[in-house]
Order: C-alpha cells, then structure tokens, then sequence
C-alpha cells in the first residue's frame, strides 16, 4: 500500500500517474469496510495516517503506524435511560443508580466509579422522595424504607379531604406490596381551647391529624417521624405534631405499630373522603 | 358507579401510577371507612355524655363552669 503523501494541488495538463493516485487519493479518503476483519484483507500493508470506517460498529478508525484506532470513541456503549459513558480499558456503561444515590469515585471498580447513597454529610436528613398527591382514596409510598436509614421524617403539607373532620391516618406498607391494617394502638389530641383526645386501640390505622378540613386555602400541614420501620424484630413507632385546620390548634398524635416485620412504605388516606397533600420524605443519618 | 382512585409511588424508581381501586380494594376502603364512622360516633356520644355529666355535677354544686376553673387553677 503506498503511504499517504499529503496534499498537492493538479495543474491543468499533469498527469495523474499511479503512484500520485495512490499516495495522495487512495490513502487519504475514508476507505468504507463491513468490518475489521474485511479492512484486514482488503489493507495487507496499512500506512500511517489511513482512515477508515467500520460498518458493524460505526467506527471511523485512523492507522497509527501500528495499530487502527477510533477516532472520538467507538459506537456508544449507551443503551437506558440514564446511563453514563465512562471509561475501564475500553468505552464502558455505567449503568444508572436509584433514587437519591449520588456518583462516588472508587477505585475498586472496573469504570473508577460507582453509584452510592449519600452519606448524608455524616448526619443530619437526607431527601428521599416528594409526591404531590390531589384528590385520592389512597396514597401508597412504595419503597421509602430501607436498611440505610432507622428513622425517618415526614413533611405533610396543604393536607385536606373531603369533609372538614376527615382525620388523616397512616397505615404501613410491606413486601407484596401489602398494606397492615390492622394493630394500630395510640393517641390523638387537639391542643386547642377545647381539648380533646381520642385512644387509638387496635385500629385499622393511625391518625396522624384529626379533622384536616377540606379547601387548599384552609388545609393542615404536619412533621411526622417514624423509626423502626425496616427491622423485623422491632415495632414500629411514630409521632406527630401538626395544625387541625378545622380545629383551629395544635395536634399531637403517636402511635406504634403492634406487628413487627420489615416495612418498606406507607400508605396515606382519610378516614371518609378523598385526600390532597404534599408529602416529602427524609432519612434520618444514622451516625 | 366508579371505585375511588388509588395513588402509587414507587419511589425506588419514582414511577407514579394513579389507578381505579379493584372491587377487592374498595371493598377493604369501605370497610375501613365505616368503622372510623362507628368509632367517631362512639366518640361524639362519650364527649356528649361527659357534657352533661359535667354540667349536672356544676348545677349540683351550685357553680359555674369559670368559678369551677378558678378553683382547679
């Protein structure tokens, strides 16, 4: 194969002999090849500074001297949503991590990276997820509970129903899913002008917010912490402290959950009429 | 007539899905609704009859309901 001659401008009436054809046309254009193994047989001698094209990879590759390498990378590695390119010997995939993990650098792995969960700074709350709930029967929050973290804090905002003593309650969700509905044992106050509170004992689930009222402009809102949550041998316990719009006050609710097992969720609902909320989850740090 | 909504996040994948509840689950909504009812009114029939237990003990007494706080204060 003749190398690569570089660049030279024809004047009418030069011919144009093989060698000038070869040196400065046939090795310096993309040569098109089904395939590595094609360029191979076609290219027994390749010259430094050839360019070819791969058809099965969609790979433009250039001939150092030694070796045909890809110019700008090979055929993207990319296949799902969310995947990165990165790099091991060759183009590599990482493939997405879950909800709320975070790229981290570690050496041990083939790319150099991997994805983790947020430490969390060593302490303090991490968020885990948000929904906007409008106008359900239910709410169910799969998945929030994980061996990460052992308490977990709950931010319910503009919470209505349907009626204006509707009471928002809480049930636990598990692996299924399933929902327990059963085994409930508390306590619910309103800490306004005329106290009021109710025994929550054996029930179907735990109230967090008695009468919650039933307009966006006159809703309740409430901090609900939960632990014990992802420990089979432990039973879940839970507290909340939040405004009763209906009832004008503060409200105070807790409650613990008499089954013991590994819990991965809640499930939100009234006890009457549709619910609208904001809910936003953190993890609590455990160090 | 139609089953109430249900809304689901998965948040390990933050897929969100609002469906029609299954007879099955409307069923156990139902079910839960009426017995929040049945304890509601059990409630209001308790504070109802502490009211009165508590104005029958004041007229007996011979006091109103502020006098009877300045003496607990």
């Amino acid at each position: 194969m003749a190398a690569g001659q570089g660049y030279i401008e024809f004047a009418t009436g030069d011919v144009l002999t093989a060698a000038a054809a070869n040196g400065y046309l046939a090795s310096q254009v993309v040569m098109v090849f089904a395939d590595a193994a094609a360029r191979t047989a076609a290219i027994t001698s390749p010259q430094e500074g050839m360019i070819s094209y791969l058809k099965d990879t969609n790979a433009t590759q250039y001939y150092s001297g030694s070796a045909w390498v890809s110019i700008g990378g090979s055929s993207s590695p990319l296949t799902t949503k969310g995947d990165l390119y990165t790099y091991s010997t060759t183009d590599a995939r990482l493939a997405v991590g879950t909800n709320g993990q975070v790229l981290t650098a570690d050496s041990t792995t083939a790319t150099g990276l991997k994805w983790a969960t947020a430490a969390g700074g060593g302490s303090g709350l991490t968020f885990i997820t948000r929904s906007t709930i409008s106008n359900v029967a239910t709410a169910d929050l799969d998945n929030i509970f994980t061996s990460t973290y052992e308490t977990y804090k709950i931010v319910i905002e503009t919470a209505f129903g349907a009626n204006t003593s509707d009471d928002l309650a809480v049930q636990l969700r598990y692996a299924g899913p399933a929902t327990q509905s059963a085994d409930y044992y508390g306590r619910v106050a309103n800490l306004n002008a005329a106290y009021s509170n109710n025994d929550i004992t054996a029930a179907s689930s735990a109230i967090l917010i008695s009468n919650i009222r039933n307009s966006a402009d006159q809703a309740s809102s409430a901090t609900f912490v939960i632990n014990n949550v992802g420990n089979g041998s432990r039973n879940p316990m839970g507290y909340t402290i939040g405004w009763s719009a209906n009832d004008l006050g503060p409200n105070v609710s807790s409650f613990y959950q008499a089954t013991a097992r590994v819990y991965t969720g809640l499930r939100f609902l009234t006890s009457a009429g549709n619910l609208t909320a904001n809910i936003s989850v953190y993890g609590l740090a455990k160090s | 007539m139609a089953n109430d909504n249900i809304y689901i996040l998965n948040a390990e994948t933050g897929e969100e899905i609002i469906r029609e509840m299954t007879d099955e689950e409307q069923a156990v909504r139902d079910a839960e609704i009426s017995a929040a009812a049945a304890i509601e009114a059990e409630e209001n029939a308790k504070a109802e009859a502490d009211a009165a237990a508590k104005a029958a003990l004041l007229e007996r007494l011979g006091i109103t309901e502020e006098e009877a706080k300045l003496l607990l204060a």
